[in-house]
Parts: C-alpha cells; sequence; structure tokens
C-alpha cells in the first residue's frame, strides 16, 4: 500500500535535505537485513528496507503528489473540470479535496435525479474520505448506470486494484489452485519480463 | 469478541503457534487472577491480539514457562506469565465484555437477553475490577457506541460509518494501552481491527438478519448483495493490510510481532474471505466433498 514518503521517513513535510539524509541513514541502518540471523525477521526487515528506499527515492526525485487521507488510492487524481451546473461546482470541491462540502451539495440533489454521474462524485467523497466500502458500491452503481463511461470505469478499476493489491500479494496457499482472471495476468507479466531478457 | 482476529495456523512456525497458545493461557490466567474468576469464561482472540500488539510496540517479551490450569490439570502447558501488557489486556477484555452485554439486552429478544440480564451482575464485578487496571474513561466509549446505535436506529447502510465508530472503540483502548510516543500506531492499529471485525460481523450475520430483519448495513443501500459482499471483502483485505503496513513500519522485529503479522496479513484476509463468500454456494461445495 502506497504510504506517505516522508511518514515512512519519520520526517515533516517541509523537513531539509540534510534532515531527510539523516533519517534515512538511521532507518537503513537500523533495517539493515544483514543485523538480522532469523530468517523470517530478516524477510520483514527486507521488506522494511524494500519501502525505505521507494520513500527515499521518491523524495528526492519530487514525486510525492499521493492522495492523503489513509485511504491509499495512490493513483487515482480525482475527477476532471467539467460537468454542469451544481455538479461542476460539486467536481470544484472534490479537487479541492473538500468532502464535507462536495457531499453537502449532493445530498441537496433530489432522489429522482441522481444518476450515473451522481453516484460517480458521490464515490470520489468516499475516496477522499478513505471509505473503501462505500466507494466501492457508488462507483459499481455509477459503472451500471453508465457502463460506456470511461471515467466511472476508471475509477471503479482503481479501488479494485487496491482491492487486489491488499489482498493478492498475501494469497494463502489454498487458492492457488484456482485459476482465475488475476493469476493470467500474473502469469502473462512473468512472460513478458521472460522476453525482455533475450530479445533486447 | 467475535473471534474474527485468529492467526492463520497453516502459516505459523512451531514456536509461534507455541508463543501465541502460551499468550491465550496466559491472558486466560491473568484475567481469572484480575478481573474476577468468571471472567476466563469471557476470553477472546481479540484481548490476544491486543496483548501481542502492545509487546509489539514496546519491544516487550512475554516471559513463557509451564504451567497447570483448571480447565486441562493434568498436562503443563506452557504460560505467559503474568504481566502488564496481560493484565490491561484482560481488563481491556472485562470492559468491553460489559458493554456487549449491555448492548445485547439492548438490542436481543426472548432467551437471549435474559442470559444477558442473568450475566450482567458479573460483568459489573468484572468491570469494576478491571476499572482498577484501566483506569481509562468509560463515557468515550459510550459515547463511540452511542453514536453507532444512533446511526443503526436509522437504518443507516454506511458500513464505513458505522464500522468506524466501532473502531473508535478499539483504537482508544489500544492507544491506552500502548507505550508513549507510540499511541498513535497503536491507535490507528486498533481502529482498523475494530472497523474489520464489524464488518466482518455484518457480513456473517448477513443471513440471519435478512431472515429475522435484524438490521445489518449491508441489507440497505443500492447494488445487489453480491457486490456489497465483494465491497465489505474488499475494505476488510485492505483494512486489515494497512494494520499491517502500520506495525511493519513501527519497526519491531520480534517473535511477538510476527505472530501479530501474521494475524493481520493472512489471518485477517483468510477470516474474510470466509465471511464474505456466498454461503449457499459453500454449503454445497462442503456438502459434496463429505459425499
Amino acid at each position: 500500500m502506497e504510504r506517505d514518503p516522508y511518514e515512512v521517513l519519520g520526517v515533516s513535510r517541509g523537513a531539509a535535505d540534510d534532515e531527510i539524509k539523516k533519517a534515512y541513514r538511521a532507518l537503513a541502518k537500523k533495517y539493515h537485513p544483514d543485523n538480522y540471523t532469523d530468517a523470517n525477521q530478516r524477510a520483514r526487515a527486507e521488506e522494511k528496507m524494500k519501502e525505505i528506499n521507494a520513500a527515499y527515492e521518491q523524495i528526492q526525485k519530487g514525486d510525492t503528489g499521493y492522495s492523503s487521507g489513509g485511504s491509499g488510492y495512490g493513483s487515482y487524481e480525482g475527477p476532471r473540470q467539467g460537468g454542469v451546473g451544481v455538479y461542476a461546482t460539486i467536481r470544484q470541491y472534490i479537487n479541492a479535496r473538500m468532502p464535507d462540502q462536495a457531499e453537502q451539495l449532493l445530498n441537496g440533489i433530489a432522489q429522482e435525479e441522481r444518476g450515473a454521474e451522481w453516484f460517480y462524485l458521490r464515490a470520489c467523497v468516499y475516496v477522499l474520505r478513505g471509505w473503501i466500502y462505500e466507494a466501492h458500491t457508488s462507483a459499481g452503481t455509477a459503472c451500471s448506470l453508465d457502463p460506456d463511461n470511461e471515467e466511472y470505469r476508471q475509477l471503479y478499476d482503481t479501488i479494485e486494484a487496491n482491492i487486489n493489491r491488499a489482498d493478492g500479494t498475501y494469497r494463502t496457499t489454498s487458492d492457488s489452485s484456482e485459476c482465475d482472471i488475476c493469476s493470467i495476468c500474473q502469469t502473462l507479466a512473468c512472460l513478458n519480463c521472460m522476453c525482455r531478457m533475450c530479445c533486447r | 469478541m467475535f473471534g474474527y482476529v485468529k492467526p492463520f495456523t497453516p502459516e505459523l512456525r512451531v514456536r509461534e503457534n507455541e508463543l501465541y497458545n502460551a499468550v491465550y493461557c496466559g491472558l486466560c490466567v491473568s484475567m481469572g487472577r484480575k478481573t474476577r474468576w468468571f471472567s476466563r469464561f469471557t476470553l477472546s482472540y481479540d484481548a490476544v491480539f491486543l496483548a501481542l500488539v502492545l509487546a509489539s510496540l514496546s519491544g516487550e517479551r512475554f516471559v513463557i514457562k509451564p504451567g497447570r490450569c483448571a480447565f486441562a490439570p493434568f498436562r503443563k502447558k506452557p504460560v505467559a506469565e503474568e504481566c502488564e501488557i496481560l493484565r490491561f489486556a484482560a481488563a481491556v477484555s472485562a470492559r468491553l465484555t460489559y458493554y456487549s452485554v449491555l448492548d445485547g439486552i439492548r438490542d436481543e429478544k426472548g432467551v437471549k437477553r435474559l442470559i444477558r440480564r442473568a450475566a450482567l451482575p458479573f460483568c459489573r464485578h468484572m468491570e469494576r475490577a478491571a476499572e482498577k487496571i484501566a483506569p481509562f474513561d468509560g463515557e468515550y466509549i459510550g459515547s463511540c457506541l452511542d453514536k453507532l446505535h444512533a446511526a443503526e436506529d436509522e437504518n443507516s447502510p454506511e458500513l464505513d460509518l458505522c464500522a468506524g465508530y466501532f473502531g473508535d472503540v478499539l483504537a482508544y483502548c489500544f492507544g491506552e494501552g500502548a507505550p508513549e510516543g507510540k499511541k498513535e500506531s497503536a491507535a490507528l492499529i486498533g481502529g482498523l481491527v475494530g472497523r474489520f471485525i464489524y464488518a466482518a460481523d455484518a457480513c456473517d450475520d448477513l443471513e440471519k438478519d435478512e431472515k429475522s430483519g435484524s438490521y445489518n448495513p449491508l441489507r440497505f443501500g443500492e447494488g445487489d448483495r453480491a457486490d456489497k459482499l465483494r465491497a465489505a471483502y474488499g475494505a476488510m483485505c485492505v483494512w486489515a493490510d494497512r494494520a499491517a503496513a502500520e506495525l511493519l513500519l513501527e519497526g519491531s522485529v520480534s517473535p511477538e510481532s510476527d505472530v501479530a503479522d501474521n494475524i493481520m496479513r493472512l489471518g485477517m484476509p483468510d477470516t474474510a474471505r470466509r465471511v464474505s463468500s456466498d454461503r449457499a454456494k459453500e454449503r454445497t461445495e462442503n456438502g459434496k466433498r463429505s459425499v
């Protein structure tokens, strides 16, 4: 799950380069896998090191535009500007990360006027709050009301990708015999990597 | 409380399993000593998880010694010695049991309600004893549960909202027990696990609540049943993963944290799969297997 890189290193968002470097070195020293003899602890230390390295790299690159609020929808950028009337204002609120104001306007829209866009924008509000269940069901409703809309589909897929990431990483052995769409994708990805080894 | 926060034993090492069982037994003994003997019957996996998380965060290790127990008198078993963490976990368990019994009296009907009424004086004793060990503010827990009841009375379709109130209760308890500087992480883990427990319970009881007409957030709102179960499953996995990441980031590397890690990374997703799978289908599959 994507986390705020500053949080990973334990420094504030406005920290100076020196401070970040110092925090990174201290953590790297502490969690160097060579410090641990036990295989399990070593694996955990390695995982932690990976996270620290990724966070440090991300800060160095200046690529820290993650979405906050503990929701972990790192790659989702929010709705596009546009829409008509009240929906345009709601979109602005959502892009300004003001879920309460957006929700207030959404609730003001009459029940019978609530279409796919309404459900989509409500899903965006829930994403901002980190409410995964509600975001998933609202985005699902938006997609079923308007299956051809790319914007709605994109949000739904992002939520699904987050769930699969949380769930797929630690899939237990009992499921390994199942041939689902994920395992097909994984196989294709592996084959693709192997192709790159020889066909440069 | 409900037994949803369990380790995934096939992936536990033998010594980790021994540690888990020792903490389980140790907690039971501590409960008997500190929060009256009858509180031992209310021992839950959740309180064991609390003890493991607090031990992981504080870096303390449980001291394990062979001991006997009234429930298994003939064979010595490894038991974690009483310590501050176990006393705190015992006290939290007793206090939350008291609140859940009060809840039951409010919600249940018939025989179940009578049983809870009969248990209430015992629970009140437990609560009083526990208050001396974990003297945190009962009013805050009460206010969270009141908000939860208000949302339930309104037939709120928002699982995240209800689960969030329940999460607040555990977040508060976890935060109170953690050492200085780790309170925030403990509260975050507690909050996520609390949400998980509420959502798992809602999924698990869905079929029963549909028949009896009782409140369940999954019964309300738009979307069909399978979609909602899938969404709830996804939310549970994300919460468990986030909680595991938080403990990992706190950087404690000990056998206690390995077990807590197993619970969050494997045990909880396993529970999520179990409670959110289509019951009817699962039953027929099991039937086929037994034939």
